[in-house]
């Protein structure tokens, strides 16, 4: 409920003058009293013991530790965050806290189906039993194996952090296919610009445990950076006031006033899309003013350089002077230069600050040039020099999986290069987009059999309608789910899947933060349905497929298979599990306090984490240089490269929207909020319960417009409207708020589901219809940059 | 400011050495609604395909939407989560005054107002009478979709149609945490439980427990020159707290009065 600031008062003092005065007739009440005792049911629970169990939870591809509290062990009630965990050290967020509200959801699935009609009829679903539908796919995967047309399988995991994106990859590779991809997250573009960076492709992750000052572009650590949790925990703490201490400077930059930037210390609203060049700004007044890290003058690129063909380039250190100097880049972002300038010097002179980036809460990719910024304005703060603040992720020593020796053939292409993409990064790049769009258009090869594993790409990803247009080219498509979502309605063959509660998985390290990390959600019950684990299912397939693939799978089962993984790191004698008292971020190097597989799996499954220091980033840097390079390098070795010199290093880019502006006056852009889920999980009963009534009313979503905007407009507070784009179109009411700069219309993402049952399906509307997706000529991953749109009343 | 009178009133129920109290951190909360999801799945708070009309849906933790009234990029918003105040003033709570039935009162042992489902006519003198609009009315009876009342917790009831009901400050709970205590033969007054909005929170923004112990940290905090309480003049005692540096927040609770 809104409650404006004369509202909020007027209510107070009303309600009780109201009541005190002028009592109800009694005549009233004892109508009322008749009637309520009508009470035709009301369920009661039936009684019994409470106690909690400890495990994991995983929901979002975090590692919170929880405690599940079950009545006589068998009915699960309640989920609350456990202390021992040093990530969320004991709270959670509203999707963890509703993970009994999963197990029991009346829109799960619970035996495997087959579409007997029309595909996307959920009427046609008939039962068919486990074994049936195993051998009817394994006898598919042999066959088109036997026939070489191994690449024409294809999967999207939406479980990328977890042995079982590792299991899918292994599977691929000995079954010989590329096709392999995963849900889009922020990070996929962070690990590109590492690669470039630092020939590494792991991302950045920061130790926030030791800044004075963080310069947050759009980071929205209160909204969506993944994982929720322990990030609000993390940057909450920083903000507090602790006695003798000077309160951290958080300065958040982004041009629409999030829950994070309401939060920060300092919040600096800049044109949308221009926060990378705010920081080429302030990179640029480093330089000028010679505070830039002294190694950093030999770094590849800084200054004028020779490419591989003999040619010399403009440095870095020029193009800052030349294009981003405080003028420039106040007109690009509309920032003022004396603000510029105060940043700048903010950032130089405070020994521990840092800069974190985000993609304004949309987890999506940035595109490549702006996280490229953001990573440079680190290298001249001498960042990620051994001691951090930041740091490129390293894995956890897991046991490597069985060598594959008849594996992928050197001709074979992943779809979308052979339908003519080409990315100068593609071969590390989650090229999702580009993969759909070679299938929609019947490009390449055809793919007969694509599997969708815990990701409802139906819902998650942006520009639907290319979504839908792809899968309808698919000869068979397997989702495995344990939800009855937009992806599994369109199955021919859904095989159920058991939810959080009752499963093994693990997580491995976990976004952002710089330590190794490695975690175990256990089952703290038997599945209540006959749904089985993924990895089980594609253990048990991969034995059936032929006896090459089966000779690399040598497990019996998913959990074999986990403490396959597992026992790498206690043979590896590194890390230390960590309790309620370790920092996690912190440098203390981390002793061994476990002694064998059995008690390190045990202290695990108990919500418990295994953690090591952060690896010093010098110790990472595998570029030809053996430094960090601010020249992009793998252009000079790639047969398509840009023109200008100022694209081989980080820039600023603008990036254009299509459409004519006469149509499409307006911008429209997605938000997340903590509070709804945009993934392959959706929001709760709960979390459905606790909306604001300004984001939705009855059935009907809201887009969020400027005051101004309103009125040159005429539109009030709930006027209907048609929102619409170049894509699609949708009928929503406006919320007018003064949290969005003119011009520029936002619509939060987690709403308007076509699935599940009557508390969520319908709702609002799915921001991904209406939104384009531009594919980064670099690396191929997909940006949901803001969209031209028009308002039409109705 | 609000501060002044509440130390003394906690006081004036001079019988008990308990006021079970609550201070929420606005400069901490990133109204990430956990606290809300974990009390409703808790106390069995039931939902309907349609909780968009908040004068009629159920809820015992609310979100409340504070704004600084400023234009773009002046603005400035913040949540405020609202359980029942579980108000402290002498005698009677403005919702225990107005009850002709007695269905809800405050247990003087320990300053929580509670609700006795059963004798509630369903009159709503109480939900007028609350200025914090803390109590919700049953227009409908809960049900919940199969399986899901599996999860149903059996430590508190669900309700009926015609009944009001709020929060109980987990009630439950702190009869739970007192039979341990007088099993364990120490004293059950005063003791120490955590409701379940206060274990959710993912920032610790709320903080629970003895407002009369000087030790308590709830103590401490509620005397912290951040805190404040929501239309204090009222003179409705509130027993909980609220934080906030920011002068336009602190503004807002008082503004008017
Ligand atoms: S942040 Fe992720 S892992 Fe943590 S409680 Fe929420 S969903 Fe679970
Ligand atoms: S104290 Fe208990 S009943 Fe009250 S809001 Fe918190 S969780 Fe809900
Ligand atoms: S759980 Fe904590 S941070 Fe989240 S809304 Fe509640 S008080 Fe605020």
């Amino acid at each position: 409920m809104k409650v404006g600031r004369r509202a909020f008062i007027g209510f107070v003092a009303g309600a009780v003058g109201g009541t005190l005065l002028s009592p109800l007739p009694w005549k009233l009440t004892d109508d009322i009293a008749i009637w309520t005792q009508n009470w035709s049911w009301r369920p009661s629970p039936k009684r019994g013991h409470r106690a909690g169990k400890q495990t994991l939870c995983n929901l979002c591809g975090g590692a919170c530790g929880i405690e599940v509290d079950f009545i006589n062990e068998k009915r699960a009630i309640y989920v609350r965050g456990s202390s021992v965990n040093p990530l969320n050290k004991g709270g959670l967020c509203s999707l963890g806290a509703s993970a009994v509200q999963f197990l029991y959801a009346p829109y799960r699935i619970s035996q495997p189906l087959k579409q007997t009609k029309k595909r996307g009829d959920i009427s046609g679903f008939k039962p068919i039993s486990w074994q049936e539908a195993l051998s009817e796919i394994s006898k598919r995967l042999s066959q088109l194996k036997q026939e070489g047309n191994g690449k024409s399988v294809a999967c999207i995991s939406g479980q990328r952090n977890s042995s079982i994106f590792a299991l899918w990859e292994h599977f691929f590779k000995a079954y010989g296919s590329k096709n392999i991809f995963a849900l889009p997250e922020e990070t996929d573009g962070w690990k590109l610009a590492s690669m470039s960076t630092f020939g590494v492709p792991e991302p950045c992750s920061f130790d926030l445990s030791r800044v004075d000052c963080v310069l947050n572009f759009g980071a929205e650590w209160a909204d969506n950076w993944r994982n929720s949790a322990p990030m609000a925990r993390i940057l909450a703490s920083l903000m507090k006031e602790k006695p003798g201490k000077p309160v951290v400077e958080v300065v958040h930059i982004s041009s629409r006033l999030s829950m994070s930037a309401t939060k920060a210390k300092e919040w600096i609203p800049v044109k949308p899309g221009t926060e990378a060049a705010l920081a080429l700004g302030i990179a640029s007044i480093m330089v000028k003013e010679n505070k830039v890290s002294p190694d950093v003058v030999s770094f590849k690129g800084f200054k004028k350089w020779e490419d591989a063909s003999g040619k010399t380039r403009t440095g870095f250190k020029e193009l800052l002077l030349k294009e981003y100097s405080p003028d420039k880049v106040s007109k690009i972002t509309g920032v003022e230069q004396r603000k510029i300038l105060e940043l700048a010097r903010l950032f130089a002179n405070t020994p521990r600050a840092v800069a974190i980036w985000g993609s304004g809460g949309k987890d999506c990719p940035n595109n490549f040039y702006s996280d490229l910024a953001f990573v440079a304005l680190n290298l001249i703060k001498g960042n990620f020099s051994d001691n951090g603040p930041c740091f490129l992720q390293s894995d956890p020593p897991l046991t490597p999986l069985p060598e594959v020796k008849e594996g992928w053939s050197d001709d074979l292409r992943r779809l979308d290069e052979e339908a003519g993409w080409f990315f100068p990064f593609g071969l590390y790049s989650n090229a999702i987009y580009p993969f759909l769009d070679a299938l929609s258009s019947g490009k390449g090869y055809p793919i007969k059999v694509l599997f969708i594993q815990e990701a409802n790409p139906l819902y998650v990803l942006s520009e639907t309608q290319l979504v839908r247009d792809a899968l309808e080219k698919v000869e068979t498509i397997i989702v495995m789910s344990s939800f009855m979502d937009e992806s599994a309605i369109f199955a021919d063959i859904i095989l159920p899947s058991t939810t959080m509660l009752e499963r093994w998985d693990d997580v491995c390290n976990i976004s952002k933060v710089p330590n190794p990390i490695y975690a175990i959600s256990a089952p703290v019950m038997e599945p209540i349905f006959d749904v089985k684990h993924p990895g089980d299912i594609l253990i048990q397939i991969a034995k059936k497929v032929d006896e090459q693939v089966k000779g690399v799978f040598p497990w019996k089962n998913y959990v074999d298979f986990l403490k396959y993984r597992a026992k790498g790191i206690v043979e590896s004698k590194r890390g230390a599990i960590a309790d309620e008292n370790v920092e996690l971020c912190s440098q203390a190097p981390a002793k061994p306090n476990y002694s064998n597989l059995k008690e390190f799996l045990k202290k695990l499954s108990k919500g418990y984490v295994w953690y090591d220091s952060p690896e010093p980033t010098s110790s990472r840097i595998k570029t030809m240089s053996g430094k960090p390079e601010f020249a992009i390098s793998a252009f000079e070795r790639s047969p398509k490269k840009p023109e200008k010199d100022e694209f081989f290093l980080p820039a600023y880019i603008e990036i254009k929207p299509a459409g004519s502006e006469k149509e499409y006056p307006l911008m429209l852009s997605a938000y997340s909020c903590s509070y709804l889920a945009s993934s392959y999980v959706p929001n709760s009963y709960l979390m459905m319960k606790d909306l604001w009534d300004f984001q939705l009313k009855g059935n009907k979503g809201f887009v969020e417009i400027n005051p101004v905007t309103a009125r040159k407009l005429g539109l009030k507070e709930s006027s209907s409207v048609v929102l619409k784009t170049m894509k699609a179109q949708a009928k929503v009411l406006v919320h007018i708020t003064p949290s969005v700069p003119e011009g520029i219309i936002y619509v939060p993402k987690g709403l308007g589901h076509k699935a599940y049952d009557e508390y969520i399906k319908d709702k609002g509307i799915n921001i991904g219809d209406l939104i384009e997706v531009q594919v980064d000529p670099v690396t191929g991953l997909g940006i949901e940059g803001p969209v031209r749109a028009q308002l039409i009343r109705s | 400011m609000s501060e002044k009178h509440s130390s003394n009133t906690h006081e004036e129920h001079g019988k008990s050495k308990v006021r079970y109290g609550m201070v929420i951190d606005l400069d901490k909360c990133t109204g990430c609604m956990a606290c809300a999801v974990a009390c409703h799945q808790e106390n069995n708070v039931s939902f309907r395909p349609d909780e968009t009309d908040k004068t009629r849906n159920i809820a015992w933790m609310r979100m409340y939407f504070l704004e600084n009234g400023k234009e773009y990029p002046e603005y400035r918003f913040s949540y405020l989560p609202r359980p029942c105040f579980h108000c402290d003033s002498p005698h009677h709570t403005p919702c225990t005054f107005v009850c002709p039935v007695n269905a809800t009162q405050r247990d003087e042992r320990t300053g929580i107002v509670n609700m006795i489902y059963p004798r509630c006519i369903g009159c709503r003198y109480c939900m007028v009478a609350c200025p914090y609009h803390a109590r919700s009315f049953n227009w409908w009876d809960p049900t919940w979709p199969k399986p899901l009342e599996e999860m149903l917790n059996p430590e508190v009831s669900t309700r009926m149609r015609g009944v009001i009901e709020k929060c109980t400050f987990c009630h439950h709970r702190l009869n739970k945490a007192r039979d341990k205590a007088r099993l364990e033969g120490k004293d059950p007054d005063g003791v120490e439980y955590t409701p379940a909005c206060v274990e959710a929170c993912p920032t610790g923004a709320i903080v629970f427990g003895n407002l009369r112990d000087p030790e308590s940290e709830v103590s401490k905090l509620a005397k912290s020159p951040r805190a404040f309480q929501i239309s204090a003049k009222l003179k409705t005692y509130p027993k909980v707290y609220y934080l906030s540096k920011e002068p336009w927040i602190r503004k807002l609770s008082d503004k008017g009065l």
